[in-house]
């Protein structure tokens, strides 16, 4: 009982199970797999048979589950199914095979010496064939293959599926080694199967008589009852097997002991071997079923094969026979819709093809050819015709192109004519489209190859045109239309044309344009100014449409008439006529470069009549107007103008010119570069405009330009605003300024003059920032070696001069006194700190600042004379006349030191005044600084003549 | 070397003094009516004596009847082989038989003499040992004469329990000649002599599975179905061989009646396997404690599983088992005739002796019921095993049909079996079943095979 109820392990096709059946078995199989796991519960999972059984179940289950989901899979349209993911089709016979795989695995793995380890290893092995794993699948099998008892079932089945196997790797001769093991052994009901794919095998090697010899035994043993049935299949595919092997009308006799019309299946072998591209078998095939076919039905359907046939084999003639035979044919056999269609493109596609060759310059070669296809068209327009009646009216049309691709122009415009009339007749505006299209196409053909086109030229147009003037066709017909009369300048036809065309399309200004262009250039040719002046009026009145670029263009012409001109009374002298010649230039349209030739002829036509405004007002829109390269060929006339306009006087403009003039030199490196810019920079000093000079100054480190010439900028700023007292925008100023560090010690002094501005204000957090920034000005130019003006030492001295004053105050503040040795002590202190205030005094000399000089002497001489006064004065209190007179005495003889020292000083002072020769307002002299911004100003004498 | 055989000799004389006491003990309290108390001085007896009965042989073989051989069977062999009655013989051949020794046992059961009481006995186990020979024309023989010689000794006047015994060795005969008939497989003598057995006999009910077997055998499946429904009679139900539900299933697989199959396998495992899981866990649970298993046994109304209830009812009432409770109860009895006995001496000893064997019949019942239980959960999970592979067999069978295209042969048979279920059968049967008629139930299903015409 237990070995019957195990190992029944067939794995069946299972192509012809019902959708139900198949679902009866999987409810089956599911109960097998429940009965299984519980029948290991009673062995406590220790039976290997269990784990083989389930795993087997598994695989059977799966393959049944894939079966399914394949048929989903399959009914889904091609687009679906390039949208969607196989696998997740797949999803559920994937799970299976897994598990059966794990199952199997598991079982080798508790139980390595399995007595049936080959069935484990085929079950693998047909697991990862489900999988699509063929080089596994093989692995597995191989394996089981070497493991199975000799004779044994396993045997055989695990033989017969490596022979599968192999045979799906298109391995053929090793498929039917292992086919063959087995294939003796005929008492297998499965042999039918077995021995049905060792035939396809041997047919594969193109052995085709053991194929059909094999194919013979399997349909009669299939016949018996005792085998599983292949009738069927031997069926559909003995015919392919006889045609394949040329045995084509032993095939047919095969199939007449069916004793029914085979047609169909000779068919679908035809259509087989035609998709496997051997034409020849499958043409033979087809005139075999030809012959036995006794209904329309079926010859309908081996002609449509046979014209598909004679379509890939380019046998037009064959083609158009069938083609002919089947359109007989439908008068009595209506064809289904899927045939018609394809019938009707058939015929299209012969007509396409021919037309293609008809235009082929190969035939084109040969008329006799050209000729025959011209014919064969016909014919195929004819059937046409019949098969799609609705096409009758464009037989001109289809005439026309295929006249038109024998490049038989004359004939090919002769039936557009005829097909266009007949399509506006009937109202079919696709074939009028279409005719007019060929016509224009045959039109536009060279004159070799269509000597006669000229001839309907008129015809075509005007046909045109009536039957449609206003579409975008229409555009192109006037466009051609035009062409004509111009090519043949016939000026008066042309300006009809352009009339109505510009009415017809106000819009295709573009297209205007050019016809305009054209009759521009005919009358400038033609010298018909006169004419060409009218054209221009009319197309400011409106006549004619014009675009802006156009009428810009036109502008252009008309402007070189005027510098033609201008040019003309330059070159005679006629200045005056001239000047008003280009100031014409200037203010009509035209182009930017002609304007700013005239402004520029303008500047020195007004320069040589000494006219100082004009000559500015032109040299600037000159400027305007020029670009960089051009001014850059006259820089020097500007330079010389610039000259012109500052020696009369005339800073503002000068300074205008020289700024705009530097700018636009700003990227080059000239030196006229520098010289514009200097001048700029001297001249709005001169004309005192500092907005403009910090803009000029702006401009400076962008165009590169010198650190001495930034830094003189800088200080004509700097000294502007001391000069105006606006001590705010110097403050403002003065950090943009200190960012030029060889301003540094220039800039002492108007920190000092900031520093007062805040004294003013008593600002003591501005002034203590000030006087370090003055300080700290101070250090830095001194420990760069730098030379600080007078003025910035006066600056620092000052700050030198009242600390040395907050000295001699502390000395002053505290008094001699008594008794004898207290004021001995405070004697020597306070002429201790006269010494120290001497050596302060000192350094503030050395320093060399004029106000440090002047007011540091009469500080210390101070300190002296004090002291002097303060002994001379004083009595010792409580002591007798004796002493006191004692005490003068002495004391006389230190005042007379001191007052010695007071001359020294006095002297020294004098001298050091005189040595620095300070003429400062301190001595209360006064001069002012003479500045000749002349110079340093640079200029060239200018190109004084037009050009 | 004199030394010693004075001592020998005192020892002997020592002995003799003993055994004429104890001889003079077992006649005076055997005619005061005792018999459980007595076992035990009998057992002395014995050994004291050697086997050597002589006068005391009487007192043994009555109340071996009335207890049970098996209480004698602890005694060594040497002892009984020595000695010359029929009765140390029959226990010594017992116990040589139950060790394997069947040569030697069965030389022993020939040597018993005709005369004795348990020449039948003695004519059984030879016809058994001849059966197990294959020696079946021999075993037909012995058992007949088991049958004749056990009827020609059924006495009303013996007690009702030595009555008894001689009565079911005489039924088991009549089974004997039946089962030897199916070993022949002679099925038809072999039905035909299972009916001479006596439906009331202890010994019919498992021979009912045997006729089963053997209409099985003689493809006599509805016969089979017929016997086998007895079992599900409510007298029967403590009859719970798991080989019923097998066999049941088996049948209607022959017969291809799938869906009974199916129900009879599903059937059974929802009614025992959780009963196969009872039995395993005690077993497993309660190894060498008898004390327990003779509680479970004695106790079983008290079970609320139901299928091992009716289980543990089988073994109480299973002629061992039975045998054991019985000797409980009637030494229980006897304690109450110890006033009889003037020695308060001897009344004391016998009180303890009563003490003794109960505490053995206990332990006994104890054992038997271990051995059972742990092998009912073996032949339950075996069983299982069976009925899963015949399940998996007719699975297999549907399947392949479906897969050969064939229409299932079973559809048909499934059909007719819908519009009447087992239930039903079985409640009309319930109404008619009158205990003269058990057994003899045959069903009427066709074969829904498809070769079977």
């Amino acid at each position: 009982m237990k070995n019957k109820a195990f190992f029944i392990l067939i794995f069946l096709s299972f192509s012809v199970l019902s959708q139900n059946k198949r679902n009866r078995i999987l409810s089956i199989i599911d109960q097998e797999i429940e009965e299984v796991t519980r029948l290991s519960r009673q062995f406590n999972g220790q039976n290997p048979n269990m784990l083989f059984r389930r795993s087997e179940l598994y695989l059977e289950k799966g393959r049944l589950i894939k079966e399914e989901e394949n048929n989903k899979y399959l009914s889904l349209s091609p687009n679906q199914r390039k949208s969607v993911s196989k696998s997740s089709y797949f999803r559920g016979s994937q799970g299976l095979f897994l598990k059966a795989k794990s199952e199997a695995l598991n079982l080798l793995r508790k139980f390595p010496k399995y007595e049936k380890a080959s069935d484990v290893y085929y079950i693998l092995g047909f697991n990862e064939k489900e999988f699509g794993d063929g080089v596994k699948a093989l692995d597995y099998l191989v394996k089981a293959e070497k493991m199975a008892p000799a004779g044994s079932k396993s045997q055989v089945r695990i033989q017969n599926a490596l022979a599968e196997i192999y045979y799906n790797k298109k391995d053929y001769p090793r498929a039917i080694e292992f086919y063959e093991r087995n294939i003796k052994k005929t008492s297998d009901r499965w042999w039918t199967k077995d021995a049905y794919n060792l035939a396809w095998s041997n047919f594969r090697l193109r052995r085709f008589d053991r194929a059909i010899e094999l194919m013979k035994k399997v349909e009669s043993l299939s016949k018996t009852g005792k085998y599983v049935d292949m009738t069927a299949s031997v069926n559909k595919d003995i015919g392919l097997f006889y045609a394949e092997s040329g045995r084509m009308e032993e095939g047919v006799k095969h199939y007449k002991n069916y004793n029914k019309d085979f047609t169909l299946e000779l068919i679908t072998i035809a259509s087989f071997l035609k998709e496997s591209g051997k034409f020849a078998q499958a043409m033979t095939t087809l005139n075999e079923a030809l012959k036995i076919s006794k209904t329309n039905k079926n010859r309908a359907k081996i002609y449509l094969v046979r014209m598909d046939l004679f379509d890939k084999y380019e046998k037009i003639n064959y083609h158009l026979k069938d083609s002919v035979s089947l359109y007989k044919l439908t008068k009595n056999h209506k064809l289904t819709k899927d045939q018609y269609d394809i019938f009707k493109h058939q015929v299209k596609k012969q007509i396409g093809k021919l037309q293609k060759k008809i235009g082929n310059k190969t035939y084109q070669s040969s008329k006799v050819v050209t000729n025959e296809k011209v014919n064969q068209v016909v014919k195929y327009l004819t059937l046409l015709k019949g098969l799609e009646p609705q096409t009758k009216n464009d037989n001109h049309f289809y005439m026309a192109e295929t006249y038109y691709q024998a490049s038989q122009f004359d004939r090919a415009i002769e039936n557009y004519l005829k097909g266009f009339k007949i399509a506006k007749k009937t109202g079919n505006k696709k074939t009028m489209d279409r005719s007019m299209d060929g016509m224009l196409q045959a039109l536009a053909q060279p004159k070799g190859k269509f000597p006669n086109r000229s001839k309907y030229y008129y015809p075509v147009y005007t046909t045109y045109l009536k039957y449609d003037p206003r579409s975008n066709k229409a555009k192109e017909i006037y466009k051609k239309l035009y062409k004509i009369e111009y090519d043949k300048k016939n000026i008066t036809e042309m300006k009809k044309i352009l009339g109505t065309f510009s009415k017809t399309f106000p819009n295709a200004r573009t297209d205007s344009d050019k016809m305009i262009n054209s009759l521009v250039e005919l009358y400038t040719k033609q010298k018909k100014d006169g004419d060409l002046a009218m054209l221009m009026k009319d197309i400011k009145t409106g006549k004619y449409q014009m675009s802006a670029t156009g009428k810009k263009g036109l502008a252009d012409v008309a402007q070189k008439l005027d510098v033609k001109k201008a040019e003309g009374l330059l070159a005679k002298k006629d200045y005056k006529q001239a000047k008003q010649a280009y100031l014409k230039i200037f203010s009509s349209p035209g182009s930017k470069v002609a304007k700013a030739n005239a402004a520029y002829n303008l500047m020195v036509l007004n320069y040589k009549d000494q006219k100082l405004q004009e000559t500015y007002n032109w040299g600037r829109n000159s400027l305007n107007l020029m670009d960089d390269k051009e001014f850059f060929k006259y820089r020097n006339t500007f330079l010389s103008v610039g000259k012109y306009l500052f020696e009369r006087l005339q800073f503002s403009s000068s300074a205008d010119l020289s700024h705009r003039s530097y700018a636009k030199l700003c990227k080059t490196q000239v030196r006229t570069k520098k010289d514009f810019y200097n001048n700029a920079v001297t001249m709005y000093k001169a004309s005192r405009q500092v907005e403009k000079l910090k803009s000029l100054r702006n401009s400076a480190n962008k165009c590169n330009i010198d650190s001495k010439s930034i830094m003189i900028t800088d200080k004509e700023i700097v000294d502007y605003y001391i000069s105006s007292n606006n001590i705010p925008a110097l403050e403002q100023y003065f950090r943009k300024a200190e960012s030029n560090r060889e301003l540094t010690p220039y800039l002492i002094d108007p920190a000092f003059k900031i520093y007062a501005y805040y004294q003013k204000q008593n600002n003591q957090s501005r002034l203590r920032q000030w006087q370090m920034k003055i300080e700290q000005l101070y250090r830095d130019s001194k420990s760069r070696r730098l030379k600080v003006p007078v003025a910035g030492l006066d600056a620092v001295s000052k700050f030198d001069v009242a600390r040395l004053k907050d000295e001699l105050k502390r000395i002053k503040g505290f008094r001699l006194a008594f008794p004898e040795d207290r004021f001995t002590s405070l004697l020597d202190q306070k002429i201790q700190k006269l010494d120290k205030l001497q050596e302060n005094v000192a350094r503030v000399q050395k320093m060399g600042a004029n106000y440090g000089v002047a007011h540091s002497y009469p500080v210390l001489i101070e300190g002296y004379e004090s002291l002097i006064q303060e002994i001379e004065t004083f009595n010792p209190p409580g002591k007798s006349p004796e002493y006191v007179k004692s005490f003068k005495q002495t004391m006389g003889q230190v005042t007379a030191q001191l007052k010695q020292k007071v001359q020294n000083f006095k002297a020294l002072g004098a001298k050091a005044i005189k040595d620095n020769e300070i003429l400062s307002t301190y001595q209360g002299s006064s001069s002012t600084s003479v500045y000749n911004v002349f110079d340093d100003m640079k200029f060239y004498d200018a190109e004084r003549s037009g050009r | 070397m004199l030394k010693k055989i004075l001592l020998i000799i005192t020892f002997i004389s020592f002995l003799g003094n003993a055994n004429s006491k104890l001889e003079r003990n077992i006649k005076y309290a055997y005619s005061k009516g005792m018999r459980y108390s007595l076992v035990p001085l009998l057992k002395e007896y014995i050994y004291l004596s050697k086997g050597n009965l002589k006068s005391m042989e009487r007192y043994l073989e009555k109340i071996i009847l009335t207890v049970g051989a098996k209480n004698f069977e602890g005694l060594d062999i040497s002892l009984l082989q020595r000695g010359n009655s029929s009765v140390s013989k029959y226990l010594a051949a017992k116990k040589i038989f139950a060790e394997g020794e069947y040569e030697k046992a069965g030389s022993l059961f020939k040597s018993i003499s005709s005369g004795s009481i348990f020449y039948p006995f003695s004519r059984n186990y030879l016809a058994v040992l001849s059966y197990l020979q294959k020696d079946y024309s021999k075993a037909l023989s012995l058992y007949k004469t088991c049958v004749e010689t056990s009827k020609s000794r059924l006495d009303k006047n013996l007690s009702t329990r030595v009555y008894k015994q001689i009565k079911v060795n005489r039924d088991i005969c009549i089974a004997g000649i039946a089962r030897t008939y199916y070993a022949q497989r002679n099925f038809k003598k072999a039905d035909y002599n299972y009916l001479d057995l006596d439906k009331r006999s202890i010994a019919w009910p498992p021979t009912l599975l045997e006729e089963a077997w053997s209409s099985y055998y003689g493809e006599n499946y509805n016969r089979t179905l017929g016997k086998l429904v007895t079992y599900k009679a409510p007298q029967l139900k403590f009859i719970t061989n798991p080989e019923i539900y097998v066999l049941r299933a088996t049948t209607y697989l022959r017969m291809c009646l799938y869906g009974d199959v199916n129900k009879v396998v599903e059937d059974f495992y929802s009614r025992l396997e959780k009963t196969a899981k009872k039995s395993e866990s005690i077993a497993k649970q309660y190894k060498n404690n008898p004390d327990y298993y003779y509680q479970l046994v004695r106790n079983y109304q008290n079970e609320s599983d139901k299928e091992f209830y009716y289980f543990l009812k089988g073994i109480y009432k299973s002629p061992n088992v039975k045998s054991f409770f019985d000797n409980i109860k009637y030494a229980e009895r006897e304690r109450k005739k110890l006033s009889k006995i003037q020695s308060s001496n001897l009344k004391g000893l016998l009180s303890r002796n009563i003490d003794e064997f109960i505490k053995i019949q206990k332990k006994v019942i104890g054992l038997v019921a271990e051995t059972k239980v742990e092998k009912y959960g073996i032949d339950l999970r075996k069983s299982f095993q069976t009925m899963s592979y015949i399940k998996l067999e007719v699975l297999g069978r549907k399947k392949e049909a479906l897969y050969e295209g064939k229409e299932e042969a079973s559809k048909r048979g499934e059909i007719k079996y819908l519009k009447r279920n087992d239930r039903q059968y079985f409640w009309t049967f319930n109404k008619e079943f009158w205990s003269d008629e058990l057994g003899d139930y045959v069903f009427a299903l066709p074969v829904e095979c498809p070769d079977e015409k």
